[in-house]
């Protein structure tokens, strides 16, 4: 099969799936939550209120709102966000993207480079010191629960440090707020923007807030990753062919990054993609203990102040992201084992 | 005599399973760290459930007089904002959060094998509308729709953890689907066909009881996760209700005070860390046991 036909064919199985999670998030919205309050707010006369009913179709049947609602996602319409001052639901995200997209990616940068080093090192050293520390590290932070880990980096780094008068990592904010000349937003990832604008305090700065959140965020996923590293590098190791690339008389490191590591990446690709689904998922509570601008900390209040079209625009955005990180990891797969046919 | 000859069979049959566990068992003490595990669990399970006599005051019992105070040999982890003694709020706190914990496990488990049984033995259509079903459950992010769940609901700790089994699910209905499929091509099931088995019987008394040691693994294994995530959800705010003794909403609470009174939020937050640890070790240790390759 070819690559073309296999995008197109996942991409037609992606049409059963977004109508299952509009599906959810319509249920959601429309009818255990209330869908005028989409548009409408509590000084909103009676009169407006029966204006917006008929105008979306609320006295409809359910079928027919259903349809509705999809064609005004279709269309951008996605309602008001209470949470915001009452704007659209889908500039708010076209803001908020920006700083949970960074930090994921920041994320996951960390996770690519801290889990396959340590992994590596671990299965090749396995049941020296190194292993053993390493697999403490991962078991406890698969045990920990992020939030507090997030806490107490806070109190450390930030408090403590500020304190004793180290240099400390900030936190709360994107950037620093007395940063001069200001950072001019063009593509609201601020890395970015100080790339182009040639600024590397602000690009220092950014990455400064980036480190804590994008650790606290990333930190299951990096000891996820390192623990399937470790036993399919330890799987691989043992095959045959390591033992002819050994006997052979090739250097060990050679052999360990040659001929071990591409094979035993394979699983690890899978983890990876897996855990760029559950860094989005993990963002609502990672974000509100940092008090990060983005669309995690936004989710997690509309829904304590039970603001339904922005929980039914996250859901559907975080599905989106997630299905397409999914097929990016099946095209992947054929390009690191090309025994592996897409089909 | 054909009865005797046939309790003989079953009785060896069974012997044969007592080894089996046994040789388990045997390879689970080598261990130091799986030993660990199984003591952090014995002893917080212990400490929940003996709570009512441990505990030196009551889960909302306040002593305004003696707010925030550090840990002293009076109160071992220090008092909260209100004057809770928080040694004895962790220990109140350890009943709900690990009672919820098993609850919500044990109710995906009985979603995850019914659906993954009908899945994995009807095949054909079942089979593939029901794991689009499934997908879209992986495909939505779950913790956002447990909020959604819960908030809908009413915000306390049963709905919470109803929305968790309700969101939960769908990867281990994957993985009991998976084990029925490979089982169900095995000789033992089509003999049993042959015999003129009905269906549900074969499914529930034989090929059932013969996937249950993966899905009891990745059933403790995923208790310290569910732990945590009941915890999450539970920090930012939905849950348990005011002044309740819960651990993640007791870190929420030490979060307004992390930076003078930092033992509020840290002793909840130990305790959840090693809960969960001693989980996460032995569900690893069995999960190494388990595993055929390793085992001789």
């Amino acid at each position: 099969m070819k690559l073309r036909d296999y995008v197109v064919r996942r991409l037609i199985l992606l049409v059963p799936v977004m109508f299952g999670v509009t599906l959810i998030a319509f249920t959601l919205s429309h009818v255990i939550g209330d869908p005028v309050a989409a548009y409408a707010s509590e000084r909103t006369p009676e009169w407006q209120i029966k204006q917006i009913i008929l105008q979306k179709g609320l006295d409809k049947p359910i079928y027919i709102q259903y349809g509705i609602y999809v064609n005004d996602l279709v269309k951008g319409d996605w309602g008001y966000t209470r949470s915001v001052n009452d704007r659209p639901v889908t500039e708010v995200i076209k803001e908020f993207f920006p700083a949970t997209f960074e930090l994921t990616a920041m994320s996951l940068v960390m996770i690519l480079v801290i889990a396959i080093p340590l992994g590596i090192v671990s299965a090749t050293h396995k049941d020296k010191p190194v292993d053993h520390v390493t697999r403490l590290f991962a078991l406890s932070g698969v045990s920990m629960p992020v939030f507090w880990l997030g806490l107490l980096m806070l109190l450390v780094f930030y408090y403590h440090f500020q304190m004793l008068g180290l240099p400390n990592l900030p936190s709360g904010a994107r950037l620093d707020q007395f940063l001069y000349p200001p950072l001019k937003s063009i593509t609201g990832f601020y890395l970015l923007d100080s790339l182009i604008q040639l600024r590397p305090d602000a690009f220092f700065d950014a990455f400064l807030h980036l480190i804590m959140p994008a650790f606290v965020l990333g930190y299951h996923g990096v000891t996820v990753v390192t623990r399937m590293m470790r036993s399919s590098m330890l799987e691989v190791m043992r095959q045959d062919y390591i033992m002819l690339a050994r006997s052979k008389g090739l250097p060990e490191r050679i052999v360990i990054y040659r001929h071990a590591l591409k094979n035993a990446m394979i699983p690890t690709v899978t983890v990876v993609g897996l855990s760029f689904g559950s860094l989005l998922t993990g963002a609502p509570i990672t974000e509100t203990v940092f008090s990060w601008p983005g669309l995690g900390r936004w989710a997690a209040g509309a829904i304590l102040r039970t603001d339904f079209s922005a929980i039914s625009g996250f859901a559907i955005v975080s599905a989106l992201v997630y299905v397409t990180a999914n097929l990016i990891v099946d095209l992947l797969y054929a390009f690191i084992d090309p025994r592996i046919r897409l089909g | 005599m054909t009865s005797s000859l046939e309790k003989e069979r079953v009785r060896s049959h069974r012997e044969a399973q007592l080894e089996e566990l046994r040789f388990t068992l045997h390879l689970l003490r080598q261990s130091p760290l799986v030993i660990f595990g199984i003591v952090l669990i014995v002893v917080t399970v212990a400490a929940g459930v003996f709570a009512p006599f441990i505990a030196p005051y009551g889960p909302e019992e306040r002593q305004w007089a003696k707010s925030l105070q550090p840990p002293s040999l009076e109160h071992f982890f220090g008092t909260d904002e209100t004057g809770g003694d928080i040694f004895s709020r962790v220990l109140w706190a350890i009943r709900i959060d690990l009672g919820l914990a098993l609850a919500i496990v044990v109710g995906s488990l009985v979603v995850e094998i019914l659906i993954g049984c009908v899945a994995g033995y009807f095949g054909g259509k079942v089979d593939e509308a029901l794991m689009r079903v499934t997908d879209v459950f992986l495909a939505f992010p779950s913790l956002i729709l447990a909020m959604a769940v819960a908030a809908a609901l009413g915000r306390n700790l049963y709905n919470l953890a109803l929305s968790l089994v309700v969101t939960g699910w769908a990867g281990g209905a994957r993985l009991v689907r998976g084990v029925i499929l490979s089982e169900r091509e095995k000789l033992y099931v089509e003999a049993a066909r042959a015999v003129g088995a009905a269906r549900g019987r074969i499914m529930f008394r034989h090929v059932l009881p013969n996937a249950i040691y993966p899905l009891l693994v990745s059933a403790t294994l995923s208790l310290g996760g569910t732990i945590l995530g009941f915890a999450g959800l539970s920090f930012i705010g939905f849950g348990a209700g005011s002044g309740m003794a819960e651990l993640g909403y007791m870190i929420a609470l030490g979060r307004d005070y992390l930076y003078r009174f930092p033992w509020v939020a840290t002793f909840p937050g130990l305790t959840i860390f090693f809960i969960v640890l001693g989980f996460n070790l032995v569900g690893d240790g069995l999960r190494d046991i388990l595993d055929p390759r390793l085992r001789r």
